[in-house]
């Protein structure tokens, strides 16, 4: 049994290698044929032959850093803020029904448009980078808690009306796990956009980060470094999606099966 | 089981919405429930069986009229009535393990850890279920009738002497549904409570019935109030063959097929 | 049929927005602050922008750009996904790709791209369909997977042809989780769009906003900003609008003894699947 499994799971392995293998034959094959030039897309072995040489480089992880640092920073007040602020609102309808017009404004509006707003009102600064960020991600963090809380089926509501549970217990026990798995999506959903907010504003100001240094390199001519980068960023946000799901799976650990392959 | 109180409904109306919009669901509704008794409420569906229940259980107020638990109106839930409903996939918490479900109304009333998962546990084995093999499960994990077992199990948990059940045995499988009724029936025989079943199913409510209270009109009123006189020991087999169920039952689907048109009732197309 | 219900909706739901905007005017009214001009001041920056100022120019410009971007991304996305979705082989061997692909923030393309193509309308576009394809592609092939088996086999029963299941069963079947990442495309190509008219372009709304900020002209650069975010909002009222159009039998009809209208509003991402 489990080498069967074990042979399936091997194939497909083999499969998505291949098909990686397939989209960096294409992309050297776009390169050699000169359809594009090589500062526009450079080719797949001189990209790689620059990851060594920053891997060793004090810079390269100073960008990280600072990319990440602006990230998590307003990742984490928008969810300090946005979780309790969505329950909350969540499971008081009337709040819910009054504030909906107003978050759906909010929440379709570009954050990164407030950027020449926000640079000529807070200039060109980290923290300014960490708000631009915070208000980005708050908004899917308070919606997700919001659709969470009010997710509580009808009948599970009833049930525990019926028992007389009282309120605090109700909102513990069956509000707060209830509005978890919207509560995770929201945070994976904003975790992926703080970091790509993040690079936004360092590609559009000076600050330092990995969307400073493409931008850098590209002015300089070194695309091979620039597209390092941007793989660097890719790498980064395929990371963070991958963390999330783990822990999504581990803390919703009681969900039915859904479907499956 | 301490000894409960009688239910008693006076006259009691509910329709929703207002104005022109208003949709009468009962009306001029009156019934009583003495301690101990067995009572099945049949009707069509849409009928109002689920909106009485309602009623009953302090979920839905009534528009006019009066429901009574003893002395004392019925305007909230209760701490003596407790409640099982249809849809037990969707009561039951996925989050929270079986014994975790079973225990939650305890759980409400402020009862401490080790006493609460001891009572569930003697609420599953009542119910026919080995705590040892489903306590630390997750509900999604139990087949169908064994999740309405475990809910059956969470309302003795609540030790309320009233048990109130919305069409317990809808979504089982008929073997099942068999096997759910006989429990219900040594349930109450062994703790004394008073049950009230509302069912769409007339063998299931004449066979566990004391008496059958049949709705219809709309809006729905009590159109018949027949006792059963089948005895104390009922079994699938012997009470479904005797020929005094075949009357009772019959009497029930006349009236409820009376309150359907002529044309709404189908005919066999040989 | 304007009944009672539809009233006191309407109501609970403008009533916040309506004091927000109320108090904002208030409060601003007398401002003398540089970079807080009174709401009224931005207002007519606006209206003067729009009925004769190069605004309505710098919106149409950024208005083709997103439109051409995303109609191109939802083409692609739509089609490759269906093919990907349906062939399961095909959509396990490309599922770390597209998820990198997806991961993969656009924006850091933008100095790449602008630089190298230049700061005209194409590289714009290019960058649009960039970033958006990706969530419309995953979201296609979630929802092709996402079909129900027995749909298929009953197709399959009655041997319908490729062609019609394709666009009979397959694409119908899809659509409301396509339309979920055309939702979330929306988003992205709303953000490529301004970070490339900022980063470099002769005109546009994103340019404006510059150019207003770089000159500080304030009033100016808030109503620009107001004018991207009221582009988004109808853009996203507009993908509703076709959305309960084409999807009519997939939501549920408000029942009888709820007959209050509810006015356009926009449902949470909760159908977006980040990877199949």
């Amino acid at each position: 049994m489990s080498t069967v499994h074990g042979r399936i799971r091997g194939r497909i392995l083999l499969l998505q290698v291949s098909a990686v293998l397939a989209v960096l034959a294409l992309w050297a094959l776009i390169g050699a044929a000169g359809l594009v030039s090589a500062t526009a897309l450079p080719g797949p072995a001189a990209v790689a032959a620059r990851f060594p040489e920053l891997a060793g480089s004090g810079e390269y992880w100073q960008a990280v850093s600072d990319t990440l640092r602006g990230a998590v920073t307003g990742f984490g007040a928008a969810v300090v803020i946005g979780v309790p602020l969505g329950l909350v609102t969540g499971t008081y309808a009337a709040a819910e029904q009054s504030s909906r017009l107003l978050v759906d404004i909010l929440r379709s509006f570009p954050v990164i448009a407030l950027l020449p707003v926000f640079l000529l009102v807070l200039g060109s600064t980290p923290s300014m980078k960490a708000t631009v960020v915070f208000i980005a991600c708050v908004f899917p963090v308070f919606l997700q808690a919001q659709y969470g809380a009010r997710g509580v089926t009808p009948t599970i509501r009833e049930t525990a009306v019926s028992y007389r549970i009282p309120r605090l217990l109700r909102f513990r026990r069956v509000v707060l796990p209830s509005a978890t798995p919207s509560i995770m999506t929201g945070l994976r959903l904003a975790a992926t956009t703080s970091v790509l907010v993040a690079i936004g504003v360092e590609v559009l100001t000076t600050l330092p980060g990995i969307g400073h240094m493409v931008v850098q390199d590209q002015q300089g001519g070194a695309s091979a470094e620039a597209y390092a980068y941007i793989l660097t960023a890719g790498a980064i946000g395929y990371s963070i999606n991958l963390l999330s799901q783990l822990a999504e799976s581990r803390l919703l650990r009681w969900r039915p099966p859904a479907h499956t392959e | 089981m301490k000894r409960g109180s009688s239910l008693i409904v006076e006259d009691v109306r509910k329709s929703f919405g207002e104005g022109p919009d208003e949709h009468r669901v009962i009306d001029g509704l009156s019934l009583r429930v003495d301690p101990g008794e067995f009572v099945c409420v049949v009707g069509p569906s849409g009928a109002g069986k689920t909106t009485l229940l309602r009623c009953l259980s302090g979920l839905t107020r009534p528009t006019s009229g009066t429901v009574r638990y003893g002395d004392s109106p019925v305007t909230k839930p209760v701490a003596d009535i407790a409640v099982v409903f249809q849809d037990y996939r969707g009561s039951l918490m996925p989050w929270l393990k079986v014994w975790d479900n079973v225990a939650f109304p305890l759980e409400g009333m402020g009862v401490k850890r080790t006493v609460r998962k001891r009572r569930a546990e003697e609420c599953l084995a009542a119910v026919g279920l080995s705590p040892a093999e489903v306590g630390d499960k997750h509900p999604w994990q139990l087949s169908g009738g064994m999740q309405q077992r475990v809910a059956i199990a969470r309302g003795l948990a609540y030790e309320a002497p009233v048990l109130l059940m919305d069409e317990p045995f809808g979504s089982v499988d008929a073997q099942s549904r068999f096997d759910l009724e006989d429990l219900t029936l040594s349930l109450r025989r062994q703790l004394g409570i008073t049950v009230i079943v509302v069912t769409h199913d007339i063998d299931e409510a004449v066979y566990l019935g004391d008496r059958v209270i049949v709705l219809g009109g709309r809006p729905a009123t009590v159109i018949d109030n027949l006792t059963i006189d089948l005895g104390t020991g009922r079994d699938q087999i012997g009470t479904r063959a005797d020929p005094r169920f075949a009357e009772l039952r019959t009497r029930v689907l006349t009236q409820i097929r009376g309150e359907k048109a002529p044309e709404q009732v189908p005919k066999a197309v040989i | 049929m304007f009944t009672g219900t539809l009233w006191k909706s309407l109501l609970k739901q403008l009533w916040l927005p309506v004091l927000v905007f109320a108090v904002l005017l208030v409060a601003t009214a007398g401002s003398t602050s540089f970079y807080f001009p009174p709401l009224t001041r931005v207002l007519a920056a606006l209206w003067t922008g729009l009925t004769g100022g190069g605004l309505v120019g710098d919106l149409l410009f950024s208005l083709r750009n997103i439109a051409f971007g995303l109609t191109l991304a939802t083409v692609a996305g739509v089609g490759a996904g269906l093919v990907i979705g349906e062939v399961r082989l095909l959509r396990q061997a490309t599922a770390p790709l597209l998820d990198f692909a997806r991961a993969t923030p656009t924006v850091a393309f933008v100095p790449v791209i602008i630089l190298t193509l230049g700061i005209g309308s194409g590289p714009k576009v290019f960058l649009i369909f960039l970033g958006s394809v990706w969530p419309i592609l995953l979201n296609t092939v979630s929802g092709v997977h996402g079909i129900n088996p027995a749909v298929h086999e009953t197709a399959h029963s009655y041997r319908i042809p490729w062609r019609l299941r394709l666009l009979k069963v397959v694409l119908p079947g899809a659509l409301p989780q396509i339309f979920a990442g055309i939702r979330v495309a929306l988003s992205v190509a709303v953000v490529l769009m301004v970070v490339s008219e900022i980063y470099g372009s002769p005109v546009g709304l994103g340019n404006f906003i510059l150019q207003s900020g770089s000159s500080f002209k304030v009033a100016d650069t808030w109503a620009g900003t107001i004018l991207i975010g009221i582009l988004g909002y109808a853009l996203s009222v507009l993908l509703l609008a076709a959305e309960h159009l084409l999807l009519g039998w997939y939501h549920q009809r408000p029942t009888r003894a709820r007959r209050a209208l509810r006015p356009l509003r926009m449902r949470e991402n909760r159908n977006e699947v980040l990877s199949p």
